[in-house]
């Protein structure tokens, strides 16, 4: 515990040293709650949906995926680049030290970015805030899931442009496929066949629940399991594939 | 895991590396004892990072096997790595933390550090404690690295050119530093300063493309290759390779081009008259004779058929 403990102490100082990271976690839900403001309603079953309200869960996720994929796998990659991950790799650390210790700082910034959002939303009028404990779910499971696919993104490569690279389409293309960015009445049926298979379209349902106040299109048991099914395998398959140097 | 008191705390047998067609070591053998300071010898690419990275668990062997207190790097490597740490050579750090908090971090990953503020103290780091890596010069990021090796009080502390890019002062305070550490355990350094490992050494292992071609007491290699001492001078005449070994005293010599003229080394019996006889030789015209007692230089040149590089750019085989 006090191998995770200091190395967590070390992640959270270069997190919030690094303003790359740490602004951009907050720039990017603030840029876009600014670009949904413009947006037109968007059709829905029963009636329309301002596109901010539509826009938020994308908003939330968006973010945190940024911080999962941009702000851990890319300065990962870096760390094993710069040999810090090498040096580190001929201590008594484990790797499974080293990648729990990557989540409590990422955790707290998602917790900030909820937050900001929250408050963004409510002084916008956008939002009705729903149950609190369906955010609060709804929020674990897109922090659980993003960071571990952060992870497995960048447990091997020590190419921090090429993680770059991935996680520029990664994370724009999974929320058109789960239906956040646009909702899957406006696109091919065969989109909503794949989405069905990933996390962020029963994330999203449950977001607008929470933060819209909508009903939930899809059984959260269901989403949940997905989810965690989701999670288990990403961050088992990042624990596996994880090296320190990539020259190794 | 207790071993009995003079079981080697390290020992390789065998040590095979390829890298594609590249052998980087073809066979090594090589055991630290406890309380001794052992230096591995070689130039550039001769396989000394190799060796000591795959002793810490960083390379797999293609064949051999390597154990640290009986254990094995690779199989046992968070268990093994509690009794080994190392000064890398030229790994970076995390750039947006301070020297202080390096050292603390360091100190937290074994389970009996030394006092995080006495090493940075003997490291000369005092006044840069709270400076981020960032803003650190190269020497002082050098030391930092040292400083990372000394603070987890393990068995061994192996040492990867642990002098190389610092200036002399530096190095004197560096050599300071591990002589302090050699009272305290075993100590495996990889250098290609002669005098580094002549002050520092107990016993040496001198590599050579992935060999070793002698091990021993630096007293023992001086005794059996380096005679007396050796005499060098530079030359513009076409030197003859009978008329250098016909000079007095003279044990063996090893001559280099150096533009249109030549460097010669004369490793001698009898330094003094070597010396004279040079000087006298109207058919040597020797500038810039110098003598010198019996070093590590003379071993290495006698058994590389090279001279060490005087500077380290950095080895990365």
């Amino acid at each position: 515990m006090k191998q995770v403990g200091a190395l967590t102490l070390a992640s959270v100082r270069e997190m919030l040293r690094d303003p790359l990271v740490t602004g951009l976690a907050m720039a990017y839900p603030a840029l876009f709650i600014i670009m949904f403001l413009f947006l037109p309603d968007l059709p829905q079953s029963q009636g329309s949906i301002s596109a901010l309200t539509f826009g938020l869960p994308a908003v939330l996720i968006f973010a945190v995926l940024s911080l999962a994929l941009t702000g851990t796998a890319a300065p990962m990659a870096q760390l094993r680049r710069d040999g810090v991950l090498r040096s580190l790799g001929m201590t008594p650390v484990t790797r499974s030290q080293y990648l729990w210790a990557q989540l409590p700082g990422r955790l707290a910034v998602i917790g900030a970015e909820t937050g900001l959002i929250c408050v963004l939303a409510a002084l916008t009028g956008s939002a009705s805030i729903g149950p609190p404990l369906l955010l609060c779910w709804a929020v674990v499971l897109c922090a659980a899931t993003a960071l571990s696919m952060g992870l497995l993104v960048g447990a091997r490569s020590d190419n921090p442009a090429l993680v770059g690279a991935i996680s520029g389409f990664l994370g724009p293309g999974l929320l058109f496929l789960c239906g956040v960015f646009l909702p899957y009445r406006m696109m091919p049926p065969a989109v909503e066949r794949i989405g069905l298979l990933l996390p962020y379209t029963y994330i999203g349902d449950m977001l607008r629940g929470a933060l819209a106040g909508t009903d939930l299109e899809y059984p959260m048991v269901r989403g949940s399991l997905i989810c965690i099914a989701w999670t288990v395998v990403t961050g088992l398959s990042a624990w596996r594939a994880f090296v320190w140097d990539a020259n190794r | 895991m207790t071993l009995p008191v003079n079981e080697p705390l390290i020992r390789v047998t065998g040590a095979v590396k390829h890298y594609g067609e590249l052998a980087a070591l073809c066979g090594v053998d090589l055991e630290l004892r406890p309380g001794e300071t052992l230096g591995v010898l070689g130039a550039n690419g001769a396989g000394k990072t190799t060796l000591i990275e795959s002793i810490m668990g960083a390379r797999r062997l293609d064949g051999g096997g390597i154990e640290v207190r009986g254990l094995s790097p690779v199989l046992q490597r968070s268990e093994c790595l509690r009794h080994v740490s190392l000064q890398p050579q030229d790994s970076s750090l995390f750039k947006h933390l301070t020297v202080l908090e390096h050292v603390a971090l360091w100190a937290s990953l074994y389970p009996s550090p030394h006092p995080v503020d006495e090493i940075i103290a003997m490291v000369g780091l005092d006044d840069r404690r709270r400076a981020r890596v960032k803003t650190l010069s190269g020497g002082q990021r050098q030391r930092l690295r040292l400083a990372l090796a000394l603070v987890g009080g393990t068995a061994v502390v192996a040492l990867d050119e642990p002098t190389a890019g610092l200036d002399p002062l530096a190095r004197e305070q560096t050599w300071d530093v591990i002589r302090w550490r050699a009272g305290l355990g075993a100590v495996l350094m990889t250098t290609q300063m002669m005098d580094e490992a002549e002050a520092l050494c107990d016993r040496v292992v001198i590599l050579d493309a992935g060999r070793v071609v002698a091990e021993g007491a630096v007293d023992d290699l001086l005794d059996r290759y380096a005679g007396r001492g050796s005499v060098s001078f530079t030359t513009r005449a076409v030197v003859d390779d009978a008329v250098l070994q016909g000079l007095p005293g003279v044990l063996w010599f090893s001559t280099r081009r150096v533009g249109d003229g030549a460097s010669v080394r004369l490793v001698s019996a009898d330094v003094a008259r070597t010396r004279a006889a040079v000087r006298a030789s109207r058919a040597l015209l020797a500038a810039h004779v110098r003598a010198a007692g019996p070093s590590l230089t003379d071993v290495f040149v006698r058994l590389v058929g090279r001279e060490p590089a005087a500077h380290v750019p950095g080895e990365n085989s």
